[in-house]
């Protein structure tokens, strides 16, 4: 159940290091409000292979995030996917486990303060993950 | 118990969950899929553009959706194959 992964926490618009975070097999676990043209594209160059919505305001993120998505066949196979109703450990079992693979990869979560479930799923996933210290 | 998850009893219990996670997420973009198709929508902003754009951007949805769905069976496919050559 141990997987390699990397686990980073950006909250309230803090931006991440693109440079510094280079390219790696990368799920982005989304809260409310982060679902900027800009962001997507950038962690979509990051690596970023689907992208995980949870919390009340899920479904209008994916749907902003299919939005971009949409614009390049290139990158049609990017998954965009919503959690209404799961439970937190549920969310995080299939970002860690069934999208997380044996591969090692990394989680980008983009969160607000407010964002309950998504803060709980980042608590959940170290439980999943063997981060790094 | 469905003909699949009666297929797939002999699974890790990993394998069985994330399955299930799948299934749920095929079921929820099929949905989408069928009510896009049913009765196509436009983007915001999109409206008053010209027709063959919104058409474009409109079987680019429905292209994108049915990408997702295959990937999502893809990932089922690679579960039941690796328990099996697992077993």
């Amino acid at each position: 159940m141990m997987n390699r992964c990397d686990l980073r926490v950006f909250s309230d618009g803090a931006p991440p290091d693109w440079v510094a975070l280079g390219k790696a097999r990368t799920i982005c676990l989304m809260g409310s409000a982060y679902s900027a043209e800009e962001l997507v594209l950038r962690a979509v160059d990051a690596g970023a292979f689907a992208f995980v919505c949870c919390g009340e305001l899920a479904n209008q993120v994916e749907d902003s995030i299919d939005e971009v998505l949409e614009r390049s066949e290139d990158m049609f196979d990017i998954m965009t996917t919503t959690h209404a109703g799961e439970t937190v450990d549920d969310i995080a079992f299939f970002v860690a486990v069934a999208l997380g693979g044996d591969e090692p990869f990394r989680v980008l979560a983009f969160v607000q303060s407010g964002d309950e479930q998504a803060l709980a799923v980042c608590a959940a996933l170290k439980d999943y993950v063997a981060v790094p210290a | 118990m469905s003909n699949q998850e009666n297929d797939d009893a002999g699974l890790p219990a990993d394998d069985r969950r994330a399955i299930r996670s799948f299934r749920k997420l095929i079921d929820a973009h099929e949905k989408k899929l069928e009510e896009f198709l049913s009765r196509p929508t436009v983007r915001p902003g999109m409206e008053g553009l010209e027709s063959d754009l919104v058409r474009s951007q409109q079987e680019a949805r429905a292209k994108r959706l049915i990408r997702e769905i295959r990937k999502f069976e893809k990932e089922i496919a690679r579960r039941r194959a690796g328990a099996r050559k697992d077993a």
